[in-house]
């Protein structure tokens, strides 16, 4: 059993598979009898330089424990699999646990960011039910707007 | 008469004497670390040469595996032409 370091690059567009793959690979090393000792999920970046004319990408790391057939394995799976763009494999000679300067860095900058989306997305499922309820009724526009702004104020106290 | 010495041109870059990872007491440069990467990279994508940046030889070469791992995630650009 070794300890080995992986970097995923996953295309933007199908980042939305990208906890199913995981979970996948995590299946494959526990089934191998090893270990993820490391999981972290580095979000959306913005890439040096255009890797296959995309300018952003998903960074993955993983840290497992496993035997040589199961690296194999999934070696195969990464380069057979379209969404990965790039993988970079590294034998570590311990288990990391300990977060990341990525991770670190991901979580001062763009948690606010997406915060913000899961918001602006809960903003629009509350306009949407509203008008659902108010089509019976015949309220207008202006004052539905006004309620979901008031909305907005409440959550961000 | 010896010919008078050619007087050499002044070092354009401020050199540093200290290594700043041993300063740092690390055990292993991290391609991850971004920020720590970045000081010792030129605008153009360079690794900065240990002479300059005074880093220890043990060091420089962790540092030079490091950028290069960096570079191939496209965590740090390989040069400055990238058509981005």
């Amino acid at each position: 059993m070794r300890h080995y370091e992986i970097v995923l690059l996953v295309h933007p567009d199908q980042s939305e598979q990208l906890p199913a793959m995981i979970e996948r690979y995590a299946g494959m090393v526990t089934k191998g009898g090893g270990n993820v000792h490391r999981s972290e999920d580095w979000g959306r970046r913005q890439l040096a330089y255009t890797i296959e004319r995309l300018h952003k990408a998903h960074y993955y790391l993983l840290n497992i424990e496993c035997d040589q057939e199961t690296i194999d394995e999934m070696v195969d799976a990464f380069r057979f699999n379209d969404a990965i763009l790039r993988h970079l494999l590294l034998n570590v000679d311990k288990a990391f646990t300990e977060d990341s300067p990525l991770k670190k860095e991901d979580d001062d900058s763009s948690k606010k960011a997406s915060q913000d989306d899961v918001k602006a997305v809960k903003d629009k499922e509350d306009a949407a039910k509203k008008d659902a309820e108010d089509s019976d009724g015949d309220f207008d526009s202006e004052n539905q707007d006004d309620e979901s702004d008031d909305e907005t104020d409440e959550e961000e106290s | 008469m010896a010919k008078p010495q050619r007087r050499r041109r002044p070092a354009q870059r401020i050199i540093s004497r200290n290594c700043k990872f041993t300063a740092a007491g690390i055990e292993r440069v991290d391609y991850k670390d971004l920020d720590m990467l970045k000081q010792f990279i030129t605008e153009t994508g360079k690794i900065i040469p240990s002479r300059i940046t005074g880093t220890k030889a043990k060091y420089q070469r962790q540092l030079s595996t490091a950028v290069k791992r960096a570079r191939y995630l496209a965590l740090v650009p390989y040069c400055d032409q990238h058509d981005i």
